[in-house]
C-alpha cells in the first residue's frame, strides 16, 4: 500500500483521526472494475481499549502509467469525485426542502474523503504523482454495521424484487435531479457542475474497434440463429448513430438522417417538436454497479445503492432504465413484469415532481413515457453486445496491471494510451469462450428486441 | 372486558408449565376482530426473566356470539388447523430432503377446546382458547391500516404467501393423500350442512346488494349489482362451498353476466385456503430503515377450508386494493402467484393442479371475480366503516340472544349512517371493474 501512497499519514488525513494500525484486505475482485484501483482497508483507531476496525474502500489512480493517462484524458476520475463531492451533497441538501417524512433517500453511499491534484498543480508537489493523490475514500458497504450491502452475483441476474428496487431508485435520482434543475431555473446541470459535461461519447467512439469485435464475436456465437444474425446486422448499421444520439457525441447521424425513432427496425412513432428529456443519470447501470441490502430473515432485497459513478452524466433517463433491464434482469422478468415496472418508474417520478411542485418532463404522460422507453430499448441491444464480457468467468480475467504492463513492453510506444486500453479490451472482446449463463441471457434480450421491432 | 377471566391456573393448565406472573391487556381494538375475544398477555414462565408476549383468542363472553361460533364450528376449525393440520404440513416434508417450505401462518403455542356437551359448571369462555406469540411485540409485525389497503409492495407478498399456502397443501395432498380430499383426513375443514341458514343468508345478500347500490348511486352500475343479487346465492355455494339446502342453478361459467364457455372435463382445483383474505387478517413485518414490507403472516383461520384457490386471490384483490393498482399491476401479480406455485410443485417434484397453465390460471381467475364482487358488497362497508361508527362488539351484541339477532347486528354494522367518501370510491371502483370485465 505504501507504494500507492496509502500509508498512515494519508489515512489519518483522510479519516480525520489518529490511526493505530491498518491492514489491507484483498482489493479489487477481477471482474469488478477496470479503471481505478480499488483497495479494501481495515483501520483501527487509537483508543484506550481495542475496538473493531472500521472498514473502508479506497478508490484511486492505478500504478500503471498508461492507465493513469487514460483516466486523465477522459476525466473519468474527476466525474466520480465531482459526483460525491459536489452533486450528491447538493441534491441531499435540496431534499431538505421537504418535511422529513416526505424525503426519500438518494441511492448513494457517502464519501468520507476525496482528493484530486490537478495536472497543473502536480509540478509543485515536489515529488512524483502517487496513486493516492487522486483518491476517494468510502465506507466499505459490505461491512456496514446495520446490514451489509452485497454485490449481487452478476450471473444470477435480477429477479423482480431487485429490478423493482433499481427502477424505483433510478426514478428517484432522475426526478430529484430534474426538480433540482427546475427549481434553480437551469437548463442544464452543466451550468453548476461543469465536470458532468464529460467526453464519454467521444470515448465510446474511440472504442469502435471494441464494439466491432463484440459484434463479430456475437455473430460467431449465434451463427446458427438467423434471426439474431439479422438483428446484429441491423445493429451494426445503426450503432454509431445510437452512440451519437444517446451519448451526445457527433453529428454523423444527422447526415445519415438518423433519429431516435427511425433507427429502429420498425420505425417508432414520431412526435412533432419533441423536447429532449435530460436529467442526471447513474450512467453505468448494470448488476456489478449496484449493491443490495437484504432482510436477514427472508433474504428479500430491501435497499439498493448505486456505485461507480464514473460515467454519470446528464442525458436521456430512458438510458438508465434500458441499460439495467437488458443487461441485468433475469430471463423472464421483462416479459412478465415490464409494464408493472414501468408503472413504478412513472408513478415514482410523477410523485416526486409533485412533492417538489415542479412540472415533470415536457410532454410527460404515460403514453409518451412508453413511447420514449420503447425506442430506447435499442440501448439494451447495444449494451447486450458486452454481455459476454460482463458474464465472463472470473478465472479468465487477468490482473489488469500485469496485462497492461505486458501491452506496454510490446514496444508500441507510438500508440497512444487510449488506443492501448482499447486494444486491451478488444482482445477480451475477441475471445469466444463464454459462460453458460450468457447464451440464454443474450438470446432472451435479442428475441424480445426483435419481437418489439427494435432490431 | 372482564380481565379477571384469565387466571394463573388457566394459563398454567393450557401452557402446561408453571407461571411466575402475568399481566393482561385488552387485545382487540375496535375494527380488528369480531367473532372472538382477544387478550394480550405478558407472562413470565417459571425461572425466566424474560417476558413472553402472547395473544389469547378465546370464546366470547356473550352467549349469542358463542352460538354463532358454534353453529359454524369456527373456533374449533381454527384450533385444529393450528394444532393438527399445520404440523402435518411441516412434518411430511422432513423425510423429503428438500428445503422446508413453511406455510406463511402464525406460530402456535397451545390451545384447547371443550365441547358443549363436556362443559362442567366451572367452565368459562376462556377455556376455549388459542394461544399464540404476539407477533406485534415479538416479531415486529403490524396490521396494515385498513383504509390504506394494500399497495404493490404489500400485495406482492400476499400473492407469494397465498401461492405458498395453496401449493404446499396441494403437494401434501399429492404426496400423502393420493390426491384425496383434505377434508376427509381433516374433517374439521368440511362445511356443515346448514339449511336453516338459507333464509337468513338470502336476506343478508339482498340487503348487502341494496346497500351497495345506494352507496354507489350510479345507474350505470345498478344493473350489475342487480345481477349480483340474483346470483349471490349460487356464487356462495360455488365458491364458499356453502351447503344451505338448495341446489345451484348456475355453474362457475354461467353465473357471470357475460357467460364463459364450459370446458370439457374440467377438474376442480381444491387446495387449503386462507379463507378470510382481507388486509386485517394479514400481519406485515417491515424493514426498519426503508419501511418496506418484507414478510407477511396470514392470520384468522376461522373460515379456512378446502376450496378454489382463485377465491383467496379475488378476495384479497377486491377487498384490499385500489383500481389503480389492479390496472397497473394485476398481470404482474398473477405472474407472481403462478410462478411461486409452479416453483413449489417443481421443488417437490409433483405435478401442479390439473390443467395448470398460465392461460388456465387466467381463465379461472377471471370467472372467480364474481366471488370478489360478492365479498366486496358484503365486506367493504364494514371494513371501511368510519372509526367513530365502530362499536365494540360486546356493546353491539348486548341483549342479542340468538344467532339470527347477531346476523342482524352484522347487517346493521355494514349500513352506512354518514357519507363515507373512501367507501364510496372503493365500492364504485370495484363495481366499475366488474361491469367492464363482463362479470356483472
Amino acid at each position: 500500500m505504501e507504494h500507492m501512497g496509502l500509508g498512515k499519514e494519508y489515512l489519518e488525513n483522510a479519516l480525520g483521526y489518529s490511526v493505530d494500525k491498518f491492514e489491507l484486505t484483498a482489493g479489487s475482485n477481477l471482474g469488478d472494475g477496470y479503471t481505478c484501483a480499488l483497495l479494501r482497508v481495515d483501520v483501527w483507531k487509537v483508543y484506550d481499549e481495542p475496538g473493531d476496525p472500521i472498514s473502508i474502500i479506497v478508490k484511486c489512480y492505478p500504478l500503471n502509467e498508461s492507465r493513469q493517462e487514460f483516466l486523465e484524458s477522459w476525466n473519468i476520475f474527476k466525474v466520480e469525485l465531482g459526483m460525491y463531492e459536489r452533486v450528491i451533497p447538493a441534491l441531499t441538501k435540496f431534499l431538505e426542502i421537504l418535511p422529513e417524512s416526505e424525503r426519500m433517500p438518494l441511492p448513494f453511499a457517502p464519501m468520507i474523503f476525496g482528493q484530486y491534484i490537478k495536472p497543473e498543480d502536480r509540478l509543485s508537489l515536489g515529488r512524483p504523482l502517487k496513486p493516492s493523490d487522486n483518491s476517494i475514500v468510502m465506507p466499505d458497504l459490505r461491512k456496514m454495521p446495520k446490514g451489509p450491502f452485497i454485490l449481487r452475483d452478476r450471473f444470477l441476474g435480477f429477479d423482480l424484487d431487485h429490478c423493482m428496487l433499481v427502477i424505483e431508485n433510478q426514478a428517484r435520482l432522475h426526478a430529484i435531479a430534474w426538480a433540482y434543475k427546475s427549481k434553480r431555473g437551469h437548463d442544464s446541470l452543466h451550468e453548476e457542475f461543469p465536470f458532468l459535461d464529460n467526453k464519454f461519447g467521444e470515448l465510446l467512439k474511440a472504442f469502435s474497434s471494441y464494439t466491432e469485435a463484440n459484434i463479430r464475436t456475437n455473430e460467431a456465437l449465434f451463427h446458427d440463429r438467423p434471426e439474431i444474425l439479422g438483428a446484429l446486422e441491423h445493429l451494426k448499421s445503426i450503432y454509431a448513430s445510437v452512440e451519437e444520439l444517446y451519448y451526445e457525441c457527433g453529428v454523423n447521424h444527422k447526415e445519415k438522417g438518423h433519429t431516435k425513432d427511425n433507427i429502429l427496425k420498425v420505425p417508432g412513432e414520431i412526435v412533432q417538436d419533441e423536447v429532449p428529456w435530460r436529467t442526471l443519470l447513474h450512467g453505468d447501470c448494470w448488476s456489478n454497479n449496484m449493491m443490495f441490502r437484504y432482510d436477514e430473515e427472508t433474504g428479500r432485497p430491501v435497499q439498493v445503492i448505486f456505485i461507480d459513478l464514473q460515467i454519470s452524466r446528464e442525458s436521456d433517463p430512458m438510458i438508465d432504465i434500458s441499460y439495467a433491464l437488458f443487461t441485468s434482469a433475469q430471463l423472464d422478468v421483462r416479459r412478465k413484469h415490464l409494464k408493472s415496472m414501468l408503472h413504478v418508474y412513472f408513478d415514482t417520478f410523477t410523485e416526486i415532481c409533485d412533492k417538489f411542485s415542479v412540472e415533470p418532463f415536457p410532454g410527460w404522460s404515460w403514453k409518451e413515457f412508453n413511447r420514449r422507453f420503447h425506442r430506447a430499448q435499442v440501448i439494451g441491444g447495444y449494451m447486450a453486445l458486452d454481455l459476454h464480457i460482463m458474464l465472463k468467468c472470473t478465472d479468465e480475467m487477468e490482473n489488469l496491471d500485469d496485462t497492461m504492463a505486458k501491452l506496454d513492453t510490446k514496444g508500441e510506444d507510438e500508440t497512444d494510451n487510449t488506443q492501448k486500453v482499447v486494444n486491451f479490451f478488444t482482445q477480451i472482446a475477441n475471445t469466444k469462450k463464454v459462460h453458460p449463463a450468457f447464451l440464454p441471457r443474450f438470446s432472451a434480450v435479442f428475441e424480445e428486441l426483435i419481437e418489439d421491432g427494435i432490431l | 372486558m372482564a380481565d379477571n377471566q384469565i387466571t394463573k391456573e388457566f394459563l398454567e393448565s393450557v401452557l402446561k408449565c408453571k407461571i411466575d406472573k402475568f399481566t393482561v391487556n385488552a387485545g382487540s381494538s375496535l375494527g380488528d376482530g369480531y367473532t372472538c375475544t382477544l387478550f394480550a398477555v405478558d407472562l413470565w414462565r417459571n425461572g425466566s426473566e424474560v417476558a413472553e408476549s402472547v395473544l389469547i383468542k378465546t370464546y366470547p363472553l356473550v352467549e349469542a356470539r358463542q352460538g354463532f361460533l358454534e353453529s359454524m364450528d369456527l373456533f374449533v376449525r381454527e384450533l385444529r388447523v393450528y394444532d393438527t393440520l399445520i404440523p402435518e404440513l411441516l412434518q411430511f416434508q422432513v423425510p423429503l430432503d428438500v428445503p422446508v417450505v413453511k406455510p406463511p401462518l402464525a406460530p402456535f403455542i397451545a390451545g384447547q377446546f371443550i365441547e358443549a356437551g363436556q362443559r362442567t359448571g366451572k367452565w368459562t369462555p376462556v377455556e376455549n382458547c388459542i394461544v399464540m406469540p404476539d407477533l406485534r411485540k415479538t416479531g415486529n409485525f403490524r396490521l396494515r391500516d385498513r383504509f390504506q389497503g394494500l399497495d404493490l409492495d404489500h400485495f406482492k407478498l400476499v400473492m407469494e404467501a397465498q401461492a405458498t399456502l395453496h401449493a404446499l397443501s396441494w403437494v401434501y395432498k399429492n404426496k400423502c393423500l393420493d390426491e384425496g380430499a383434505l377434508q376427509d383426513k381433516f374433517p374439521f375443514l368440511a362445511q356443515k350442512e346448514l339449511p336453516e341458514m338459507a333464509a337468513i343468508f338470502k336476506n343478508m345478500a339482498n340487503s348487502n346488494c341494496e346497500n351497495a347500490d345506494k352507496i354507489v348511486n350510479d345507474p350505470k352500475l345498478s344493473e350489475g349489482i342487480e345481477h349480483l343479487k340474483t346470483v349471490a346465492f349460487d356464487v356462495c355455494e360455488l365458491y364458499f362451498g356453502m351447503k344451505i339446502g338448495e341446489p345451484t342453478v348456475h355453474t362457475k361459467d354461467t353465473v357471470l353476466r357475460v357467460k364463459m364457455p364450459t370446458v370439457e372435463n374440467e377438474e376442480p382445483w381444491l387446495v387449503l385456503l386462507h379463507g378470510d383474505a382481507w388486509s386485517n387478517n394479514m400481519l406485515f413485518r417491515y424493514d426498519e430503515k426503508t419501511g418496506k414490507p418484507v414478510e407477511v403472516i396470514l392470520v384468522d383461520l376461522q373460515i379456512t377450508r378446502e376450496g378454489d384457490p382463485m377465491s383467496d386471490i379475488v378476495y384479497a384483490l377486491y377487498a384490499s386494493t385500489s383500481q389503480s393498482l389492479r390496472q397497473k399491476h394485476l398481470t404482474s401479480m398473477l405472474h407472481i402467484y403462478y410462478d411461486t406455485f409452479t416453483e413449489i410443485c417443481k421443488t417437490f417434484s409433483v405435478p401442479p393442479l390439473p390443467g395448470w397453465s398460465w392461460e388456465e390460471l387466467n381463465r379461472r381467475f377471471h370467472r372467480a371475480k364474481i366471488f370478489g364482487a360478492y365479498m366486496s358488497v358484503s365486506l367493504l362497508p364494514t371494513i371501511l366503516k368510519n372509526s367513530e361508527e365502530l362499536l365494540s362488539m360486546d356493546q353491539v351484541s348486548e341483549g342479542k340472544k340468538t344467532t339470527e339477532d347477531l346476523i342482524e347486528v352484522f347487517a346493521e354494522l355494514s349500513k352506512n349512517s354518514k357519507g363515507n367518501p373512501i367507501l364510496t370510491q372503493r365500492l364504485r371502483e370495484v363495481m366499475e371493474d366488474f361491469v367492464s370485465d363482463g362479470v356483472l
